[in-house]
């Protein structure tokens, strides 16, 4: 059992100390998962909290059968969804089995940034996924499957496909940036529909 | 095989030399793909392209603000620890110390006796003086105990957030305390008794970077030396040690002085949680001559960083809210516009150094120096006696060559004037000579 799952067990017996230090640990990293997939500095901090109060609220279910890691991200992607579906209904534009996942429209970031939101935008939602809980939050293949509800398998061949996709939308843009022409984020978005 | 591979034969396909990158293969195939990716090219330059394409992606940083714990969540928080402790095995204990388990059975009967004898005594006289008692300062104490309602909180609260660290905040019920863990958990008396002015007071507090107080930085460096036989195998080595921990190169120097062995100097970079398994993999290039540690906390200089640079924000804000709606004299106006060029100027130096301390945090710096063995050849072997022979023919044809040049040049240079000179000298002599010997017979 590693320092988190006792954290975890600790926090459920009632130390507030222990939820702290889960707090810490974890707050910077769901930032950033949210930050990323939604590109909302205030929708992400929101939806850290509401991790948070979901966490504080199931503790009392909490059994230590998979990763802390993987129950944060678990409550986090739920999180997410929902707040995806929020989104597509308020635009109207919520289909059926369209889960609006689609990287935000503009993070005004610098242009490297860019061109990798752009390759990532242009894969399949769960591949993208995969590919981002991997490389942005370091989960393993089984924590991956864990949070995703798909087969450990699914997560590898998956995984190596998005990247050799990646590796494909990179390269074009990696031309033109030796080029020496360097888009704008607007030509950008013109260009990589973000 | 070797060249099977080489040429293409693939033992292992690019998903599982994928999974290995990742360390997802079980130990047996690593070994096994560690082999094969030693001596595949194909492999290895899909190894740093899987490694590339990870490093492109990690230049999408993000960094996450100073998130503090929101009233929401001291609510649920208080909520959550204001219910009853859920103690696991409760049922069990319970049992036990129903069923008398926890005593010897030597003592059973005794103890049985004493405690029928106590139970009755408070059955029949105290219990009922307890019950009245217990109403008698339930309200008294409840009051003592209660915490402030999520209203109160809420409107006494003028701050977005709430740290953890402040004391109000420190719900705690009993919490058994557990061995291995880091922290020490409060006791019943300190935690369960906040009052309402404590907890108001808490919320009172500026919301300071509490949290990140206990979060530790550290610029992790090292240094290691190692001495190999086969200096291109370390090398490429350690090429691919990089590849594998997405790490870089920040100097790489290579020297091979005459009659010496070749030296690598370099500079790593790694990535801090994966700089162990990198100096693990390094140390495997040869045999290891020295190799030290060393790591600086720099939280408490991150976090004032943090705080000087929100600080000079606030005060680039207000100096642009008084250019806006302020009027006054232009030397006043050009004395705030230089002030709020200089807290940009200090604004960019400081943000620049948090990204390096960021930077140096998030990537350690490993010094790595490979010395080739070096095996020296005995000078003036001996040649062949053959060989020796050759070369003595050919100087021998250099020296006639050389020498007869040398006559013929001599003689085309010294000739004609040698020729006069004997004219000049030859006949006079020749006469001389002639009427010597004339007068000698006569």
């Amino acid at each position: 059992m590693t320092n988190d799952e006792s954290l975890m067990l600790d926090f459920k017996r009632g130390s507030s100390q222990a939820f702290q230090m889960l707090f810490e640990q974890y707050r910077a990293p769901l930032y950033a998962f949210f930050y990323r997939r939604l590109g909302s500095p205030e929708r992400a901090e929101d939806l850290t909290q509401d991790t948070f109060v979901a966490v504080i609220r199931a503790v009392e279910r909490y059994e230590p059968l998979a990763t802390v890691r993987t129950y944060f991200y678990s409550i986090a992607s739920n999180l997410l969804l929902g707040e995806r579906r929020k989104q597509a209904r308020r635009s109207g534009t919520l289909e059926s089995g369209d889960t609006g996942e689609e990287l935000p429209e503009c993070f005004g970031n610098p242009d490297d940034v860019l061109w990798v939101r752009q390759a990532l935008v242009k894969l399949e939602p769960l591949e993208r996924e995969i590919l981002m809980l991997r490389e942005y939050e370091q989960l393993t293949y089984a924590e991956i499957a864990e949070v995703l509800g798909v087969p450990v398998n699914t997560v590898r061949s998956r995984l190596f496909r998005s990247r050799e996709a990646l590796k494909t939308h990179l390269q074009p843009l990696e031309k033109t940036m030796d080029s020496g022409h360097r888009y704008g984020p607007r030509e950008a978005t013109e260009m990589g529909q973000i | 095989m070797n060249q099977e591979m080489k040429q293409g034969a693939h033992r292992f396909p690019p998903e599982q030399l994928m999974a290995y990158l990742d360390g997802e293969l079980p130990r047996e195939e690593m070994e096994s793909v560690a082999a094969h990716l030693e001596d595949c090219v194909r492999c290895q330059m899909l190894a740093v392209e899987f490694s590339e394409a990870s490093a492109k992606m990690q230049a999408w940083r993000v960094d996450a603000p100073q998130i503090l714990v929101s009233p929401r969540v001291a609510e649920a928080l208080r909520t959550s620890l204001e219910k009853p402790a859920a103690q696991p095995g409760f049922g069990q204990a319970l049992l036990k110390l129903v069923t008398l388990q926890w005593i010897q059975p030597v003592y059973v009967r005794p103890v049985a006796f004493g405690a029928a004898a106590v139970a009755a005594f408070a059955v029949f006289v105290l219990s009922p003086r307890l019950v009245l008692h217990r109403q008698s300062i339930a309200p008294a104490e409840r009051a003592e105990i209660a915490l402030p309602a999520p209203a109160q909180m809420a409107d006494r609260s003028s701050e977005r957030a709430t740290s953890l660290e402040q004391p109000g905040i420190l719900y705690d019920r009993p919490a058994p305390a557990v061995a291995g863990t880091p922290y020490q958990p409060s006791s019943a008396t300190s935690t369960s008794v906040v009052t309402e002015s404590e907890a108001l007071s808490s919320t009172e507090r500026p919301a300071a970077p509490a949290l990140s107080a206990t979060s530790r930085m550290l610029v992790r460096t090292g240094r290691l030396v190692v001495t190999t036989k086969q200096f291109d195998q370390a090398r490429d080595g350690v090429n691919l040690t990089l590849a594998r921990y997405q790490g870089y190169f920040g100097v790489l120097r290579v020297n091979a002085p005459p009659g010496a062995g070749r030296i690598l100097e370099a500079t790593l970079r790694v990535p801090t949680d994966r700089l162990d398994a990198a100096l693990a993999d390094l140390k495997r290039l040869g045999h290891v001559d020295s190799e030290s540690m060393s790591g600086d906390e720099v939280s408490q200089q991150y976090v004032d960083l943090v705080a000087r640079l929100a600080n000079a924000r606030k005060t680039e804000q207000r100096l642009n809210d008084l250019i806006l709606t302020r009027t006054g004299k232009i030397s006043d106006v050009l004395e705030v516009e230089r002030y709020r060029s200089e807290t940009r100027g200090e604004i960019e130096r400081m943000e620049a150094e948090r990204k390096n301390l960021e930077n140096q945090v998030q990537f350690s710096t490993l010094q790595l120096t490979i010395n080739e063995e070096y095996k020296a050849a005995l000078p003036g072997a001996p040649s062949s006696s053959g060989n020796e022979l050759w070369n003595a023919a050919v100087r021998g044809y250099t020296r006639l060559v050389n020498s007869i040049l040398a006559v013929s040049t001599t003689i085309l240079a010294v000739g004609p004037a040698l020729l006069l000179w004997c004219v000049v000298l030859g006949i006079p002599i020749y006469w001389a000579r002639k009427r010597w010997l004339q007068g000698k017979a006569h």
